[in-house]
């Protein structure tokens, strides 16, 4: 077998040559064809040889290639992979070789070059193939109507529409799939006429109902304005797919003709159908449907009422707050639900002021749901109703108030906010101003002035609510923050020891780094020991980091790990990024017999992706076969080990 | 090597003898208007999505497992030409529905020829992702399909035009789209907060792929691995267990490479930011494991898989000439100017969770809507990826007409835009 050979020539290789990676081989990467065919011929080549001499050949053969490959045609064990180099080869030689191979072929082989014919488009071949649509193997006929329909021309046309006519159902549409594509490349080329005809003869054809749909498709938009009755039928049809179709089609034709007919239908149609008519109505239409978008949205049947307040969302504007408000306290909850999402995405900034003048004076429902949607709106303009709902002595409206206001918060309501976390003494009022403030901080304007703020409050703040304090910081990032959670994390306090590790394990950023390693290095926190050196090693996982310092965080994070599970976490951090240093550093953990496999599979697999000429690399896989035990790391390596003379 | 090493033709000969029965079949259960069903109720048997699944491993069951948390679906079968992953999905299934009725089976072709499946979830290897959705949408499905959705820029355009031509629904497993985090900087761009766009960056992985075969093994018997089908329309190669269990990424026949497995992500949520979902960029410049791009408008894309700040997997960052925006899996999102950061709101879903991204779906195949991840708009941003790998392989800048889907005078890029697929497969 012939050693690795990657797809990769050019610049593009001197570039990972001298990145130290995989260097192309001889055969994937000449630009001598003559190499290439003499590999073809020589009977000392293996199949690997020949596969990607042909796989290179379709890239760069010419007609010098095509007689070896023709031989190769009729040769089952090679006929695809000389079909593969002689496909894209634009010489009137491989027509011929292939018009050729076809009299004689027989079998799978046969189909390959019928394909091959087909996306080569060879008109020149079409004599040959039309008798195929009489053969008695399916598979034939399949492959030759296929080809036809590609080849597409009106003598195509003609033969497969006779054909169309075969008392064999598979055969029938074999050959009807194969018109559909004629009929669109004719009507590309500009014959509209002979395509309609193709089309209307596959869609009343005794044929599968998604042959036919497609055709009536097709029949349809061709027509443009003139195929209005036809979809119109299907809109009132009794079958589903027919229905389904002209609701997609919809969207293809005239919108002041289509109109019309989907309003009709959403009327005249069983609710589940007049649902999705109203849909497509307000999609297409737009403005023009409002009318009875609104409508629906008030009144009728509870399919058709939600397609319509979701259409309110898209097209209404802020004149149906009223009728989405009314909806969204219906006593029919999915009615209810949809009207509320409306109310959330409604386009339009004055849609945002209409629900704070809907606030003035609204029933206790009306008032969660009017804050709700200024939260999710994050609509600065309701800062003053939610402000006030927070004074509210009914303790759902002020929970709905603290979770719209930091989806709204400015800083300093996030202030505001922190002191209520720090004060409340009930776990579930500390849940919502937490689930507020999380949103808020990551919404933060200025970070560090507000980080400095959260800080200000640790020291003061009660044990329950630290946590809360530093896991917010987390969120917010940036100096300020890391700096108060490194100090907490050095605090005698146990707790506090806890969140602040757990936090920088999370931490969001590469500047994390040297905060652990100083906490790592100084012991300050030995109960927490191995998470701090998990969250060093995520650091270089996760994070842009440059290679050099990834690797001596690398060799750092051995220095200190004692489990196997955390050597084998900076392994996979080795394996997902190959180099030179990254393969001997994994080298050197080979004998470790507690993680001999995942070293071996590291250096494996960073070996698989590096260039043969990396100093070291032949003895980091001797290393392998010397330690590794598994069979499926030792045959990696061993096949690597073939790269070297 | 035997023939039957090399060709396919039984698997579609038995699926073309057995499509018989979809002769004539046009009946499905009546679908009932979006969210109207909601996750919060019972949905009678008639109004559920019927659903399949095809090729479903680990992040297949990811997605399956938010599909059955959907009430209005009823997942009922399963294909896969392993028979441990058959044995799982049936075991999840099972035990979600309390019964034993999800059916396994080892051909894609028995999911997709049953009349009363609605919808598929395709979650292959890469290499079977196109042919498997073609397929699905001829059957009549619709597909919610992983990433990345196709091999080449040839499947691609196969894969956009066959839906748009059966008129299927298809959402990519391209669930970002379906996040608040990334919406929320997309909006930013959108609304002109950062000012004119000039720069998109998309993190991106190691390009590399090998054209390596690993050791021949001995092939397991059929109905415990079907290896000739596993391979599909791929290049036929000996056996070897890694591939099989997921080590299939990285090699050339299987894999489009480091830009196309996050790009499919990261450069699509840059399509968007550029509102370029009906195109991709002009110009492609390697530079070592970064690709610079360049779109009609002047936006530059950067394809990087170094220099990120660390805010999750498969971030995305967006420059214009008053601000800038980066986000990425964690939900975290760093803005310039900070003032921005008032009109966030907070995120908390990971960008690998996709389950707003299913319920997309799902309503889309009630209303016949386009859904996020459509296959017109992924059909780009996967040619855009297709097209950086293939000027990262050349070594060379190359320029491509979006429109043509052709590289301007590059035959040798040109040629690189398709592969032949092995008989008996077509697109």
């Amino acid at each position: 077998m012939r050693a690795t050979t990657v797809l990769h020539f050019g610049l593009g290789l001197l570039l990972v040559c001298a990145a130290g990676l995989l260097e192309a081989q001889d055969l994937a990467t000449t630009q001598d064809v003559s190499q290439l065919v003499a590999a073809l011929k020589n009977p000392a080549a293996t199949d690997h040889d020949k596969a990607v001499a042909c796989e290179r050949l379709a890239v760069l053969g010419g007609e010098d290639a095509v007689p070896v490959l023709k031989e190769m045609l009729l040769d089952p064990k090679f006929s695809h992979y000389a079909r593969y180099a002689l496909e894209p080869i634009p010489s009137p030689a491989v027509d011929e070789a292939l018009r050729e191979a076809l009299a004689k072929a027989e079998g799978g082989v046969r189909l390959g070059i019928l394909n091959s014919i087909g996306n080569r488009r060879d008109k020149g071949a079409t004599s040959l193939i039309a008798p195929l649509l009489e053969n008695s193997d399916l598979a034939v006929v399949d492959a030759a109507a296929s080809a036809l329909g590609r080849i597409a021309t009106p003598e195509t046309a003609e033969i497969l529409s006779k054909a169309l006519k075969d008392d064999r159902p598979p055969a029938r549409s074999a050959v009807a799939d194969a018109l559909l594509t004629c009929a669109e490349r004719l009507n590309a080329a500009g014959q509209r006429d002979l395509a309609l005809r193709l089309w209307d003869t596959v869609r009343s054809a005794d044929v599968p109902g998604a042959i036919r749909v497609a055709a009536l498709q097709a029949a349809i938009i061709a027509r443009g304005a003139d195929g209005i009755d036809l979809w119109k039928e299907q809109v009132f049809s009794d079958n589903e797919k027919f229905f389904q179709l002209a609701m997609q089609v919809a969207r293809k034709l005239p919108v002041n003709s289509v109109l019309p007919v989907l309003t009709e239908a959403v009327t005249k149609l069983p609710e589940t159908r007049a649902a999705v008519a109203l849909e497509v109505a307000a999609d297409i239409g737009s403005k023009q449907a409002l009318p009875t978008v609104r409508q629906f949205a008030q009144q009728g049947p509870r399919a058709v009422r939600q397609a319509a307040l979701r259409s309110l969302a898209k097209i209404g504007d802020a004149s149906d707050v009223a009728i989405l408000l009314a909806a969204s306290v219906d006593t029919d909850e999915q009615i209810a639900a949809e009207a509320r999402e409306a109310l959330e995405i409604l386009p339009g900034k004055e849609v945002n002021q209409s629900l704070v003048q809907a606030a003035s004076g609204a029933a206790k429902d009306k008032l969660l749901v009017i804050l709700n949607a200024l939260g999710q709106r994050r609509a600065s303009e309701g800062l003053k109703t939610i402000r006030e709902a927070m004074r509210s002595d009914d303790s759902e409206v002020r929970a709905a108030a603290v979770a719209a206001l930091g989806k709204v918060a400015r800083d300093d309501d996030i202030v505001t906010l922190v002191k209520e976390l720090v004060q409340t003494e009930s776990e579930s009022e500390r849940a919502v101003l937490m689930e507020a403030l999380r949103t808020a901080c990551q919404r933060a304007g200025d970070r560090e002035k507000v980080a400095a703020l959260i800080a200000a409050q640790l020291q003061s703040a009660p044990a329950s609510a630290r946590a809360n304090l530093l896991e917010l910081l987390g969120v917010l990032g940036g100096k300020t923050a890391l700096a108060t959670v490194a100090e907490a994390a050095k605090s005698s306090d146990a707790d506090l020891q806890d969140a602040a590790t757990a936090v920088l394990g999370n931490w969001l950023s590469a500047d994390v780094a040297p905060v652990i390693w100083s906490l790592i290095e100084s012991n300050a926190a030995p109960r927490y020991r191995v998470r701090l050196i998990r969250a060093y090693i995520r650091v270089a996982r996760q994070f842009r980091v440059p290679d050099q310092e990834r690797l001596e965080m690398c060799r750092k994070a051995l220095s200190v790990a004692e489990r196997p599970d955390e050597r084998r976490l900076v392994l996979d951090v080795l394996r997902r990024n190959p180099s030179p240093e990254s393969l001997a550093l994994a080298a050197e953990l080979v004998a470790q017999s507690d993680i001999q496999e995942a070293a071996g599979d590291a250096v494996v697999t960073i070996a698989e992706k590096l260039n043969r000429n990396v100093p070291g690399l032949k003895e980091a896989l001797q290393t392998v076969l010397q330690h590794c035990r598994n069979a499926q790391i030792r045959a990696r390596a061993e096949a690597l080990m073939k790269r070297f003379p | 090597m035997s023939k039957s090493k090399h060709t396919s033709q039984l698997n579609r000969r038995e699926f073309l003898s057995r499509s018989a029965v979809l002769v004539g079949s046009v009946g499905v259960p009546l679908l009932v208007s979006g969210r109207a069903l909601g996750l919060n109720g019972s949905v009678a048997a008639s109004e559920r999505i019927v659903m399949g699944g095809i090729g479903i491993g680990p992040r297949g069951r990811t997605d399956l497992s938010c599909f059955l948390r959907n009430p209005d679906v009823h997942f009922v079968a399963v294909a896969d030409p392993q028979s441990e992953r058959r044995r799982i999905v049936k075991e999840m299934v099972d035990k979600h529905y309390q019964n034993n009725d999800c059916q396994t089976y080892h051909y894609l072709f028995d999911v997709l020829n049953r009349d009363d499946i609605d919808a598929v979830l395709i979650a292959t290897g890469d290499r079977w992702h196109t042919m498997a959705s073609i397929l699905a949408a001829k059957a009549g499905k619709d597909i919610y399909c992983e990433k990345p959705c196709s091999m080449t820029i040839a499947e691609s355009r196969a894969l956009a035009d066959t839906i748009r031509r059966y008129g299927r629904i298809y959402q990519a497993g391209t669930q970002r789209r379906n996040i608040g985090n990334f919406i929320f900087a997309i909006n930013l761009v959108h609304s002109g907060k950062l000012g004119k766009l000039h720069t998109v960056h998309a993190n991106t992985l190691d390009p590399r792929t090998t054209r390596d075969w690993l050791p021949a093994e001995p092939e397991p018997p059929k109905d415990v691995c079907d290896w000739d089908l596993w391979l599909g329309p791929c290049p036929w190669r000996p056996f070897n267990q890694r591939y099989v269990n997921g080590g299939w990424r990285g090699f050339f026949d299987f894999h489009g490479g480091g830009i196309l497995e996050w790009g499919s992500h990261t450069v699509d949520l840059c399509q968007w930011a550029n509102q370029a979902d009906d195109t991709a960029p002009i110009e492609y410049e390697p530079q070592g494991n970064h690709v610079h791009a360049t779109y009609a408008n002047g936006v530059k894309l950067i394809m990087r898989d170094t220099g990120w700040l660390g805010l999750g997997t498969c971030s995305v960052r967006f420059e214009g000439d008053e601000g800038w925006v980066e986000t990425g899996d964690s939900g975290q999102v760093a803005v310039f100017p900070e003032s921005l950061r008032s009109e966030m709101p907070v995120f908390t879903m990971a960008g690998t969770d996709p389950s707003t991204h299913i319920r997309d779906f799902l309503d889309c195949v009630k209303s016949r809507k386009q859904p996020a991840s459509n296959a017109s708009v992924v059909a780009q941003s996967h040619i855009a990826c297709h097209a950086a790998y293939i000027a990262w392989q050349l070594g060379r800048k190359v320029r491509f007409d979006p429109v043509k889907e052709e590289f301007i005078g590059d035959e040798e890029a040109n040629r690189l835009r398709s592969r032949a697929l092995r008989e008996p497969w077509h697109i």
